[in-house]
C-alpha cells in the first residue's frame, strides 16, 4: 500500500515537473515515439478558434501548401521577422536561398536576439505581421524592441539567448506563470479526441441554451466560419479591423516601419520586404455587421508603393478569394492563401536572388 | 494559484494530499505543508513570498517577547506587531488612494505601481488576530516557528480567508490526524459545492453582470436591474464558493476551518446579514475593533458611533476607494438606524417582508461595491430608473435570465441542512459527481479570478 502510495506521489510529481518547467513537455514531444506522441496533442491542430470554442462544425485540419519546386542554390540569404503566419515557412518554400533563418516577434520578449549576416552574399529580410498587430508592432514604443543587437560569430541567422533573468525572474520561470501551468495541463489532460468531445458537447449545449460561445469569438453564419472578436469588435484599440485609424497614426506606423528598414539595412541587410496579412474580416466582410473596414492594409501598401519601399501584397487577391483562403476555424490562412503568399514573396525574392553587392 | 484552475484541482491538491498522508510524523508534515503553501502562494507575484516570510519572522519573535513581558512592555510589543501589519498593508493597498486624495489638494505625493500581494488583507489580519490574542493572554505565544509559519501560510485560506483564529487552527497542527474517508468525503463535496458555486453561479452569471456595469449609460431599465440582482448572487456565489473550496480542500486533509458563510441572503435585518456573512471577518470586527472601542456599553449615541467607525473600517479593509467607503458607511447607518428604532421595529411585519427589506439594502450598497466609481454606481442607478439610452445589447438571454432567478430559489433549498442531509449524506458520491458535471457544463471557467482576491 505504501509503495503504491509512493508510486503515485511520484507519478504526480512527475507530471508538475512537466507542466511547471519550461519546455518540458516540448523536449518529450520531440524526443516520444508514435506510441506516446498522443499524450502531447497540437493544440492547434483544429484550428485556434476552434480550440477558443469547440463548436465542431468549425473543426478542421489543413495542411500546409506544398512548397515550389527547388532551384539550384544562389548567394543569397533570407531573414524572415514574423508570426504565426510565417512561421510555418522553412528553407524549401523559398528555392535558391543559400541559408534561411526566422524569428518570431514574440521571441524578443524571452530572448536576447542577436543577428549575423555574411556581407558576401546578398541578404534580404522579409518583415511579416498579422494585420492585427500592426499597429502595435510598429509603433514608436516598441520598435526598439524588434532591432536585434549585432553579431560578430556564429552562422549567419537570427541568434537566440534566453535573457538573463535574475532571481526574481528565475523564481518567476519555475514558481509562477499558473496561467502557462494550465496551458500545459491542457495539453497533457483535455487535449485528447475523447475530452474534445466533452468540450463540443458542452459548446453546443451552452449555444443552443444559453446562446452563448466563447467571448473571444464570433460566429459569421453567412460564410460558416468563425471571426476573432478583437478583431471584428469596435472596443479592441490596435486590434479591430473597424476601429478608424487617424492619417497621424498611420504616417506614425509607416515612419517606424521605415526605421526598422533603415535600422536593418545598417545592419547589413541589403533589402527589407514587408509583408502585411490581412485579418481574415477585412478580407472577407469589410462592411461586416454595417462597420467600416479602415483600410489599414491598403493605406500602408499605398504609401510603400509611393516611397518605393519593398513589400509583398496579399491583400487584394484575399478580397476577392475571401472564405476561399482563409481557415473556418482559425484565424490563420489555409493551404491556398498560404500558396499564394509563398508565390508572390518568391517573386519579390527573385529580384534580390543572385545579386551579390558590391561586385 | 486559483481553487478553479486545473493546477490547483488536477495536480496541486492531489499531489499535497499524497505527500501529507505518506509522510509520517507530525513536524514532517508541517514541514510539508509550509513548504507546499509557500508554493501555493508563490504561483502569483512569487518574490512576495519574502515579505510575507518577513512578516512572519516580525510576528513570531514579537509575540515570543509580548509573552514574556507584562505591564506597558507589553502592550508595547503588542503596538509594534499591529503596526508593522498595517504599515505592511497601508504601503501596498492604501498610499495610492491617501496620495492621490491629498495630491487633489495641491500636493505632488509619489504614487507607487506596486502589484497588490495575493490576500494581504486576510493574512495581515490573521497575524494581528493572533497577536491580539496573545497579548490577551487567550492564548500562549507559539514557540513552534514551523507552525506558526503554517498558521499564516495555511493554503486553503491564506489569500482569502476565512480570517482564523489561533484558538481554532493551531491546536489542529498539533497533531494531524490520519486519513479519514469520511473527512475525505466531506472535503470533496464542499470543494464541488464550491467549484459549482464559482464556475456555474458566479462566473455564470458575471457574463450577464459584467458588460452592464462597464457601460451602465446604455443599459435598460429591465438590465440594470437584473444586473444589480445577478450581482447579489454574483458576489455570493464567489466568496462562498471560495470558502467552501478552502473548508474543503483543509477538510481533505483533516483540518476543519471555520465557516464563513450561514444563508446570508435570508437575513431577516442587517445586523442578522452581518452574523451571516463573512463570519470570520464581522466576528475580527467585532471582537478586536468594536468592542475594544466600547461597543454598546455607553449608550446609544456612543455605540452608533462605534458601528460607523467599524463599518468604515470595514468598507476600507474590502478597497481603497470612496466606494467602498460608501458601501461600509451605508452598511454602518443602516445598522444604526435598526439599532435606534428598536427591537419593535426590527421585527415590524411578516418575515418575508423583513427579508425583502433587508435585501434590497443589501442590494442596492453591492452597488457601490461592485462599481469601478462613485459615477459608474450612480450611473447604474440612473440606468435602473429607465435613464439610461437602453441602446446596449449584451447577449441577453431568456434562458440565462431564467436561469439566474431560478438561482434565487435553488441556492436556499440546496443550502438547508434538511437537503443537505437527505441528498449529500445519502448519496454522497453521486451528489459530489453530479456537482462537478454541473459546474462543468454550465459553468464558465475563462472568468477572471476570485473577487475577494483583490482584498
Amino acid at each position: 500500500m505504501r509503495l503504491l502510495h509512493f508510486s503515485l506521489l511520484l507519478i504526480f510529481l512527475f507530471a508538475y515537473g512537466l507542466v511547471k518547467i519550461p519546455g518540458a513537455i516540448q523536449i518529450l514531444r520531440n524526443h516520444s515515439n508514435w506510441r506516446i506522441r498522443p499524450f502531447w496533442p497540437d493544440l492547434y491542430k483544429y484550428g485556434d478558434l476552434y480550440r477558443f470554442s469547440f463548436l465542431k462544425e468549425y473543426k478542421e485540419s489543413s495542411p500546409h501548401c506544398l512548397p515550389p519546386t527547388a532551384k539550384p542554390e544562389t548567394r543569397t540569404d533570407l531573414f524572415v521577422l514574423g508570426d504565426s503566419f510565417a512561421a510555418p515557412f522553412g528553407k524549401l518554400n523559398f528555392p535558391g536561398v543559400r541559408n534561411f533563418s526566422f524569428v518570431n516577434w514574440n521571441q524578443f520578449d524571452g530572448f536576447k536576439v542577436k543577428l549575423k549576416t555574411d556581407s558576401s552574399v546578398r541578404n534580404v529580410l522579409i518583415i511579416e505581421s498579422s494585420e492585427k498587430h500592426i499597429l502595435l508592432r510598429f509603433s514608436q514604443g516598441q520598435v526598439k524592441r524588434f532591432m536585434p543587437l549585432l553579431s560578430d560569430t556564429g552562422k549567419p541567422g537570427f541568434h537566440l539567448t534566453e535573457k538573463e533573468t535574475g532571481f526574481t525572474g528565475t523564481l518567476e520561470k519555475y514558481a509562477g506563470r499558473p496561467a502557462v501551468a494550465d496551458q500545459n495541463l491542457n495539453i497533457l489532460l483535455f487535449s485528447n479526441e475523447a475530452v474534445l468531445r466533452i468540450k463540443e458537447t458542452k459548446a453546443d449545449f451552452n449555444r443552443s441554451v444559453f446562446g452563448r460561445i466563447a467571448a473571444e469569438v464570433e460566429e459569421y453564419p453567412a460564410k460558416n466560419m468563425l471571426l476573432q472578436r478583437m478583431t471584428t469588435d469596435l472596443d479592441y484599440l490596435y486590434m479591430s479591423s473597424f476601429r478608424p485609424i487617424s492619417s497621424s497614426r498611420e504616417n506614425e506606423t509607416f515612419d517606424v516601419m521605415k526605421r526598422l528598414q533603415a535600422y536593418f539595412r545598417k545592419a547589413g541587410i541589403d533589402t527589407v520586404i514587408f509583408a502585411c496579412i490581412p485579418n481574415p474580416v477585412s478580407a472577407i466582410a469589410a462592411n461586416y455587421r454595417g462597420r467600416t473596414y479602415n483600410q489599414l492594409i491598403p493605406r500602408l501598401e499605398t504609401q510603400m508603393k509611393a516611397s518605393k519601399t519593398g513589400f509583398v501584397s496579399v491583400f487584394s487577391e484575399f478580397s476577392k478569394l475571401k472564405e476561399k483562403v482563409y481557415r473556418r476555424g482559425d484565424t490563420h490562412w489555409n493551404d491556398k492563401g498560404e500558396a499564394i503568399w509563398q508565390k508572390k514573396a518568391n517573386v519579390a525574392l527573385t529580384g534580390c536572388l543572385g545579386e551579390i553587392p558590391n561586385q | 494559484m486559483l481553487f478553479n484552475s486545473a493546477e490547483y484541482l488536477f495536480l496541486f491538491l492531489p499531489f499535497c494530499l499524497l505527500l501529507h498522508y505518506f509522510l509520517r510524523g507530525n513536524t514532517l508534515r508541517m514541514a510539508g505543508l509550509v513548504i507546499l503553501s509557500a508554493w501555493f502562494y508563490m504561483a502569483a507575484f512569487p518574490v512576495y513570498i519574502f515579505i510575507l516570510l518577513g512578516l512572519i519572522a516580525v510576528d513570531y519573535v514579537a509575540a515570543i517577547w509580548m509573552d514574556k513581558s507584562e505591564g506597558l512592555k507589553r502592550k508595547l510589543w503588542l503596538w509594534f506587531c499591529l503596526l508593522s501589519n498595517i504599515l505592511l498593508l497601508a504601503s501596498f493597498k492604501y498610499w495610492n488612494f491617501m496620495a492621490g486624495n491629498i495630491n487633489i489638494l495641491g500636493c505632488n505625493l509619489p504614487l507607487h505601481d506596486w502589484a497588490l500581494p495575493v490576500g494581504l488583507s486576510f493574512h495581515t489580519f490573521q497575524s494581528m488576530s493572533y497577536a491580539i490574542e496573545v497579548y490577551r493572554k487567550a492564548w500562549p505565544a507559539e514557540k513552534n516557528l514551523l507552525r506558526y509559519s503554517l498558521y499564516i501560510l495555511f493554503f486553503p485560506q491564506m489569500v482569502a480567508g476565512p480570517i482564523e483564529r489561533p484558538q481554532n487552527i493551531l491546536p489542529q497542527f498539533l497533531h494531524f490526524k490520519g486519513f479519514s474517508l469520511e473527512d475525505f468525503r466531506e472535503g470533496l463535496f464542499q470543494l464541488a459545492r464550491g467549484l459549482f458555486m464559482k464556475a456555474a453561479v458566479a462566473d455564470r452569471l458575471s457574463l450577464f453582470v459584467n458588460p452592464i456595469f462597464e457601460h451602465p449609460e446604455q443599459a435598460s431599465s429591465t438590465q440594470s436591474v437584473l444586473a444589480i440582482l445577478f450581482f447579489t448572487i454574483q458576489i455570493y456565489a464567489d466568496f462562498s464558493g471560495y470558502s467552501n473550496m478552502a473548508l474543503g480542500s483543509a477538510r481533505m486533509l483533516g483540518i476543519r476551518l471555520m465557516v464563513n458563510f450561514q444563508q446570508p441572503y435570508l437575513a431577516s435585518s442587517l445586523s442578522d446579514f452581518w452574523r451571516r456573512w463573512h463570519i470570520s471577518l464581522s466576528t475580527w470586527f467585532r471582537d478586536y475593533l468594536y468592542i475594544p472601542l466600547g461597543g454598546n456599553r455607553n449608550g446609544a449615541i456612543a455605540a452608533s458611533g462605534n458601528l460607523l467607525i467599524v463599518f468604515l473600517v470595514s468598507g476600507l479593509w474590502h478597497g481603497a476607494g470612496w466606494n467602498f467607503l460608501l458601501w461600509g458607511l451605508l452598511h454602518g447607518l443602516g445598522l444604526v438606524i435598526e439599532n435606534l428604532l428598536g427591537k419593535k421595529a426590527k421585527e415590524f411585519g411578516p418575515h418575508w417582508f423583513k427579508l425583502i427589506r433587508t435585501q434590497i439594502w443589501v442590494m442596492l450598497c453591492w452597488v457601490f461595491f461592485r462599481a469601478t466609481s462613485m459615477d459608474n454606481a450612480l450611473a447604474v442607478f440612473k440606468g435602473a430608473l429607465g435613464f439610461g439610452s437602453g441602446t446596449l445589447s449584451p447577449e441577453f438571454y431568456l434562458a440565462e435570465i431564467a436561469y439566474g432567478l431560478a438561482l434565487l430559489i435553488l441556492i436556499p433549498i440546496s443550502e438547508s441542512l434538511k437537503f443537505q442531509e437527505n441528498c449529500f449524506r445519502k448519496f454522497p458520491w453521486i451528489s459530489v459527481i453530479g456537482l462537478l458535471v454541473f459546474s462543468y457544463f454550465l459553468g464558465n471557467f475563462k472568468a477572471s479570478s476570485f473577487l475577494y482576491f483583490q482584498f
